[in-house]
């Protein structure tokens, strides 16, 4: 197979494939492996390539299909998994030196579930240290390049997920989000982020950053991708504490591709303060889209929204210090220099500081409620600003000058910290060819209508036909 | 700002290695700021997600 036949093809086409019989699971597989390995040094997208267990999982995989086996949904597809996912015999380093020879014994709940649906895992994508940063310039396995155009950020902290998704290393990606870890390279590649409602999936077997605000995702190159990606994912696990027990829906039977009468909220204060003018050009267009497709835009009001930043980063860093303690105090000189600062930030706080924000939270959860009272998703942009260069400490967002960190978690944070569910998906480009994301949350437990109305636009605009060069 | 940062670590166990010092001030700084609207928020009567549930 080559380049251009395998960039024809998404998770869902190549799944499908697959089950008829047209393609076989190792042919696929070569051709994302012989992708990597040309692609990988130039990119970063990957710590570890598994080829040898991949191709051994794909003859399984075509061997069971010939046999008669009832294929999974995901039977013989390669999809890859964020370094921070637990995988049995293979290590996991969470992109840090700290766990670089750390090989868990067992696979993480998800990573099972999709090993169960027939996933082929060619191998582990690069991350930001500890999932605790959103650029993946990673000190110590490279850093993940965009791409769109390799001097500009991929984002993180799931970048080197984005990067294999957007350059068909791979048909998905498991990511992970804290602050926006999915939905920001998401945005910045030009691929489909999704993060489930807190307690979907279970966050057995993931590397923890902060246990309250942590959330496994997938990543695809489409709304279809994500929602079969999802379908496998979620789940009850009993032996994870913060995993809920809840009907699981067919994502795939909601995308009906209608969305008239969806209700869709505009919180123009704050999500569209100070937008890059492609921004916000980008967004109008998307939301014309909607309106002729026969949703109703109702303007609400997230008083809370501007409260985000402060109450993520008083619940995020004791918790992540919790975690990191006992490493910090063994091997801190082995962290990179912004994680290791970031974490020990968190032994500083107050107690009282970090039960604030849990009832701020509260209020937030609260807020969010009695808005999806009168609509059915939120609509806002993924980035308020355009992709920043990887050398780009600061962006410009309207007349404000801030970290490019600060500018890139402004809108994904929100639905962290209240745990609702969000997507990301591409709504234009810039003149300079890179990509825009527009963001749709939804309410708790209800992602199958964020998927109906994302997959709607995405059918009508077609941005996705676009692909990289490279 | 400086003093409160030597207390704040030295109550904590930790004392801040003087060579990173400013590093952890500036960061110490940018925490605070970012806080300070959530320390002003009125939560009265309100309880914490202490385990958290979104919904």
């Amino acid at each position: 197979m080559n380049d251009a036949d395998l960039k024809k093809l998404t998770l869902a086409s190549a799944a499908r494939r697959i089950r008829r019989k047209e393609i076989s699971a190792v042919e696929l597989t070569a051709a994302v492996l012989q992708r990597i390995a040309r692609l990988n040094d130039r990119t970063r997208a990957f710590i570890t390539v598994t080829a040898d267990r991949a191709l051994a999982r794909a003859h399984a995989a075509d061997r069971e299909l010939l046999n008669g086996a009832t294929a999974g949904p995901l039977h013989g597809v390669p999809l890859s998994l964020k370094d921070l996912y637990d995988t049995k015999g293979v290590r996991t380093t969470a992109g840090s030196k700290v766990f670089a020879d750390r090989i868990p014994n067992e696979d993480g709940f998800v990573v099972q579930k999709i090993q169960d649906a027939g996933a082929v895992v060619p191998g582990k994508n690069n991350l930001h240290e500890f999932a605790y940063g959103v650029t993946t310039v990673n000190p110590h396995y490279g850093t993940a390049r965009n791409p769109w155009n390799p001097d500009y950020l991929c984002g993180g902290s799931s970048g080197g997920s984005g990067v294999a998704v957007a350059l068909s290393m791979g048909f998905g990606s498991l990511g992970s989000y804290t602050g926006g870890s999915i939905r920001i390279p998401a945005s910045l590649c030009g691929v489909v982020g999704l993060k489930p409602t807190y307690g979907r999936c279970s966050l057995r077997g993931v590397v923890p950053l902060s246990w309250s605000l942590d959330h496994p995702g997938p990543m695809g190159q489409t709304v279809e991708d994500v929602a079969l990606m999802l379908g496998v994912m979620a789940g009850y696990d009993a032996a994870d504490p913060f995993c809920q027990d809840k009907p699981v829906p067919s994502y795939l039977d909601a995308l009906t591709g209608s969305v008239k009468g969806l209700r869709i909220g505009l919180p123009r204060s704050y999500f569209f303060d100070g937008l890059a003018p492609e921004v916000d050009a980008a967004l109008n267009a998307a939301l014309k889209t909607y309106e002729r497709l026969g949703a109703d835009i109702v303007d609400i009001d997230l008083k809370t929204a501007g409260l985000q930043r402060g109450v993520w980063s008083q619940i995020a860093s004791p918790e992540a210090y919790a975690y990191h303690e006992e490493y910090l105090s063994k091997q801190g000189d082995r962290y990179g220099a912004d994680v290791r600062g970031r974490l020990e930030i968190g032994r500083l706080l107050l107690s009282i500081d970090y039960v604030r924000a849990q009832r701020v939270r509260t209020v937030m959860k609260e807020e969010c409620r009695k808005v999806f009272e009168s609509v059915d998703v939120i609509v806002t942009p993924s980035l308020p600003v355009t992709p920043p260069r990887i050398d780009q400490t600061t962006v410009q967002r309207g007349s404000v000058t801030e970290p490019t960190g600060v500018a890139l978690t402004r809108c994904t944070r929100h639905f962290n910290v209240t745990g609702l569910p969000a997507i990301s998906l591409t709504c234009g480009f810039t003149r300079d060819g890179l990509p825009i994301g527009m963001q749709i949350a939804g309410r708790a437990f209800d992602e199958a209508v964020v998927l109906r109305a994302a997959h709607a636009y995405e059918q009508d605009a077609k941005w996705f036909e676009r692909r990289p060069e490279m | 700002m400086n003093e409160m940062l030597k207390k704040l670590s030295e109550a904590s166990g930790w004392v801040i290695p003087e060579e990173r010092f400013d590093e952890i001030a500036a960061l110490y700084k940018g925490t605070a700021d970012d806080t300070r609207a959530v320390r002003e928020f009125d939560v009265t009567g309100v309880v914490p997600a202490r385990v958290f549930k979104a919904e």
